[in-house]
């Protein structure tokens, strides 16, 4: 079976400086990506790279065994759907007209049934008549996700998903994204408690630019989260690291 | 969809009326259908006002369909078809025909005007089709330098050329010719664009959304700048530039029917056509025998119109 997504010697760049060395990656259907690195590592651009919207890289990156580049708007969006960090604009529109724009790739194929669970079990059905920008920011990050959802590509690229939301909506979300087992997710996160307990892989991107990959349990290892984010070692710190509570 | 239905029922309700009101009050109805062409009531009603009944129809739809393609192409609820530059590219190609005492008919010399003003907008944007502000931002930069050059041809021109170039930069239906192609080619972009209202949607939350979700925003974008520049050449032929309609019209008409383009565009266009035919018939019948430019009246209508939107709270928002 071909990979869902697939790198050899993948260099993303910004300004022309490559952001960390090259990567060979696969990501197969089934597993759940935890990505993680400090602020400015290239996490972000990375998923950009992935979802067609940064074209400035080198190396080869194929979706579903075909190179992006000859992917074509709709057809990639049918394979990969992307949350992006922040939303550009917010019209007029009602939150139900919002999350039907999810599903424009499928046309008239696009799933009502998946709409609804989606809609479901995020619990934005209270919302669905209201205008989009009457929301809360974390109800517009909800909205903003499910939309992510709604366009079903086996493909799923979320990046900083949980970080506006409470503790709540944040296990509803991960015990969702569980279930998706007949998807691929990559989701960059800061969130190294939490999410790792519901990651199958994890991908680190170092500070020297160096990454690491592999299972989830051998990436969450201390030693290698401290030289990863670069922590300075004080008492508070080495305090819930002994606890697990971080 | 009944929403629609009225405003259609109003437009065609205001047709008549705007026949039979002039300078001198309103006519009595039955002038409307008597044969008897010979007249005077029948003569004025057919031959003067008719014309400009249909230019102001038409006038209105094109330019209010390109505001709101404008709109959506920059994701900006204050962009308005004339920053585009065509506009000032067309007035600024006719005020030099008549400068130079060309009797090159307006809409030739504006429609070449707006056709290089369209070309240079292309040139300077072509690489930049996915990063729209640059787009915006050389349109500006174009219509400020246009503009420039209508003032200096402004200033050096006869005084008596000067005044009548004023009235038509104010926009003036007066010397309307009877066309039926605009109103035909606002039929054909609002039935051509509506068929991808569900792309149109998607463009307004951003470019980047458009094009994860699986829009060609790049071919899009090019479309709707073509689109939007074709409408306004062909408004700025016909009247010369007409103020507010562009940016007003699609605001009220949100307001009505809501913010799908499969609503929204038949919507608009409809609207644009009452808002100029009103204003029209106000600025010919309103000072009689003094004739007002229907776009002075139109801007009027636009201040108090933003006056009161800015009292209610909706519309576009921005990170």
């Amino acid at each position: 079976m071909a990979a869902l997504l697939k790198t050899r010697k993948l260099q993303v760049k910004r300004a022309h400086k490559a952001l960390f060395e090259p990567l060979d990656w696969h990501v197969q259907t089934g597993q759940f990506w935890l990505l993680a690195g400090a602020n400015g590592c290239g996490k972000s651009t990375l998923l950009e790279t992935v979802a067609g919207l940064h074209a400035d890289f080198t190396g080869d990156l194929e979706l579903a065994g075909r190179p992006l580049k000859h992917w074509r708007s709709r057809g990639r969006a049918r394979q990969v759907s992307y949350l992006p960090q922040s939303q550009e604009a917010t019209p007029p529109c009602s939150v139900a007209e919002a999350l039907h724009m999810g599903s424009y790739a499928w046309g008239s194929q696009a799933s009502e049934q998946w709409q609804q669970i989606v809609i479901q079990a995020l619990g934005l059905s209270a919302w669905l008549h209201r205008p989009l920008a009457h929301l809360s920011g974390g109800q517009r990050r909800a909205v903003e996700l499910a939309t992510s959802l709604i366009q079903d590509s086996p493909l799923l690229l979320l990046d900083e998903p949980l970080g506006q939301f409470d503790m709540a909506f944040r296990l509803r979300v991960l015990e969702f994204l569980r279930q998706q087992s007949h998807k691929a997710i990559i989701m960059a996160s800061h969130d190294l408690v939490l999410t790792p307990e519901y990651a199958t892989h994890g991908l680190l991107i170092f500070a020297d630019s160096h990454t690491r990959q592999g299972k989830i349990a051998d990436m969450m290892k201390p030693d290698q989260l401290m030289a990863l984010l670069d922590w300075p070692h004080t008492e508070t710190l080495n305090r819930l690291w002994e606890s697990r509570r971080l | 969809m009944l929403r629609l239905g009225l405003i259609f029922v109003v437009l065609v309700m205001l047709v008549p009326a705007a026949l039979l009101w002039g300078g001198d009050g309103f006519s009595h109805p039955t002038v409307l259908w008597t044969s008897n062409t010979n007249h005077t009531t029948a003569a004025i009603i057919w031959q003067l006002r008719w014309p400009r009944v249909v230019t102001a129809v038409n006038v209105g739809a094109l330019l209010a369909v390109a505001g709101v393609v404008v709109q959506n192409l920059f994701k900006n609820p204050l962009a308005d078809p004339y920053i585009l530059g065509v506009s000032s590219g067309a007035a600024l190609s006719y005020l030099l025909a008549s400068a130079l005492g060309l009797t090159v008919p307006v809409m030739l010399a504006s429609l070449a005007g707006a056709a290089l003003a369209l070309f240079a907008l292309l040139v300077l944007s072509w690489r930049y089709l996915r990063h729209i502000e640059r787009v915006l931002l050389n349109g500006v930069m174009l219509s400020f330098g246009f503009s420039a050059l209508i003032s200096i041809i402004l200033v050096l021109s006869k005084q008596t050329l000067t005044q009548s170039l004023l009235f038509w930069l104010m926009g003036d239906l007066s010397h309307s010719p009877l066309r039926w192609w605009p109103l035909a080619l606002v039929i054909l972009v609002v039935l051509g664009l509506g068929r991808g209202w569900r792309e149109l949607d998607v463009l307004a939350r951003g470019n980047r959304f458009a094009e994860k979700t699986g829009v060609s925003v790049a071919a899009l974008n090019l479309t709707l700048l073509f689109t939007a520049a074709v409408l306004v050449a062909a408004a700025v032929s016909l009247s010369g530039p007409i103020g507010f309609v562009g940016l007003m019209v699609p605001h009220i008409s949100r307001q009505l029917v809501g913010f799908s383009h499969r609503y929204l565009l038949p919507a608009v266009a409809m609207n644009g056509a009452i808002v100029v035919l009103l204003a029209d018939t106000l600025a010919r019948s309103m000072a009689a025998p003094v004739q007002l430019p229907a776009g002075a009246i139109t801007a009027l209508l636009g201040v108090v119109f933003f006056m009161l939107l800015q009292r209610r709270k909706s519309g576009w928002q921005h990170f």
